[in-house]
């Protein structure tokens, strides 16, 4: 309206001044916001980055000082458990022995050979903590089963486990990882939840694959975990996050609406595992 | 080459494209039918005028878009753009009301006044955008080509 009133000359001054004055008004301000948007999305990111750097930095650390860890209890196994056995086995079979009576070297060699079995039985041991063999040879429906077994042989926790459809392996890498986690899982489940039962449940839908973990102890939620990983004590939560990672998977920790137990979502991307 | 280096986007390239064949078009069927006498007058320069803030405006909004992490004011394009903006934006009310206000001649004064600080001004913009491309020619971003002489 203000305009079609601009009739004369002193309001069509006033139109072109205050107009243009406005105009120029917003185009600055737009470029004022423009340029104060893009610093604050520029330092956002730049946080980002260095978010993540330190996370990675983190998870690196984790990943050495777990492979560190595992070095140190192969070679604590080897030097107080192989170590002694050998030595005994070398003392069995000492230079004096083909000096002593038939009867004592036969004894002396059985018994050498017992401490052999003993030992080699111990290094088939350690091998199978580093690689199930029952994950190799059958997979993980048979080695998260074996593994559940064996929980359920201690009498106090009932474990089960079911796979719905796990008809084709995914590579043994995978599989590995995806083992690795869910032992994890169920120690941590075992050590701190005082749960009286654990189960675990495997789907399958196109494109991903579910386990999912149930237990009636005292668990985590998605915050807890994610506030617990970032600690140095979380170890095992930063392994798992890195696995998980690699196998470009989702985890998720929930305590149910019901509140009588706790589940543990891990979605497996089915398509780069096969 | 500025062209090149601003248009950088397929939007901005499709909208510069469409909007100034639209302006030819408009202002060609203007002038050889409405034009009051044979001068470009405020129907197209405003036209023009919203064209170059429209094109500013997608320019500035394509720039918050994209996700690399230096300054926009780091970019010469920045500044032609903003000359160019700023300029348009300052004329724009003096060219609708050119014909009417200067009916008195007591206001050519201003209308020059404001017209000229307003080309200083875009000067001004325009030389600093071409400084900043000639001090850093190997400024390396994806948009920025430099100018060497």
């Amino acid at each position: 309206m203000f305009f079609l009133q601009a009739t004369n000359s002193t309001n069509v001054t006033y139109v072109v001044y205050f107009g243009t004055f406005g105009m120029l008004l917003l185009a600055v301000g737009l470029i004022v916001f423009i340029v104060i948007h893009q610093r604050k999305v520029i330092y956002f990111q730049l946080r980002m980055k260095k978010m993540q750097e330190e996370q990675q930095q983190m998870m690196l650390q984790a990943s050495i000082e777990s492979q560190e860890e595992e070095r140190q209890r192969i070679a604590a196994d080897l030097h107080d458990d192989a170590g002694p056995l050998l030595a005994t086995v070398r003392l069995y079979l000492n230079e004096n022995l083909i000096h002593q009576d038939q009867a004592t070297q036969l004894q002396s060699i059985y018994n050498a050979k017992q401490i052999i079995d003993d030992t080699i039985q111990l290094i088939r041991n350690m091998s199978h903590s580093l690689i199930p063999p029952t994950l190799k040879n059958f997979g993980l429906e048979s080695a998260v089963n074996d593994m559940f077994q064996k929980i359920n042989g201690s009498g106090s926790i009932s474990a089960s486990a079911r796979f719905h459809d796990y008809k084709r392996r995914l590579k043994l890498d995978y599989e590995l990882s995806i083992f690795r986690v869910l032992q994890e899982l169920v120690n941590n489940t075992i050590k701190h939840s005082h749960c009286s039962f654990i189960h675990l449940t495997q789907n399958k839908t196109d494109q991903y694959i579910y386990i999912r973990i149930h237990h009636d102890g005292e668990g985590l939620t998605q915050t807890e975990y994610e506030k617990l990983r970032d600690t140095p004590q979380g170890m095992g939560l930063k392994n798992i996050f890195s696995r998980v990672k690699i196998l470009n998977s989702k985890i998720l920790f929930e305590k149910d609406p019901s509140n009588t137990y706790y589940k543990v979502t891990i979605e497996i991307p089915i398509e780069a595992m096969l | 080459m500025i062209y090149r280096s601003i248009a950088s986007t397929s939007l901005l390239r499709k909208a510069s494209i469409f909007g100034l064949s639209t302006y030819l078009i408009a202002l060609t069927i203007y002038l050889v039918f409405y034009a009051d006498g044979d001068y470009y007058d405020k129907i197209p320069s405003s036209f023009q005028n919203v064209l170059l803030i429209a094109l500013s405006i997608i320019f500035f909004y394509e720039q918050i878009k994209k996700p690399e992490a230096f300054f926009i004011y780091d970019l010469p394009e920045f500044w032609y753009v903003t000359g160019v903006f700023l300029h348009s934006a300052g004329t724009f009310f003096i060219y609708i009301f050119a014909k009417f206000w200067l009916q008195d001649v007591t206001n050519e004064a201003d209308y020059n006044n404001i017209h000229g600080i307003l080309t200083i001004l875009y000067n001004v913009i325009i030389g600093f955008a071409v400084w900043k491309q000639y001090k850093d020619p190997f400024y390396k971003t994806s948009t920025s080509k430099p100018i060497t002489a």
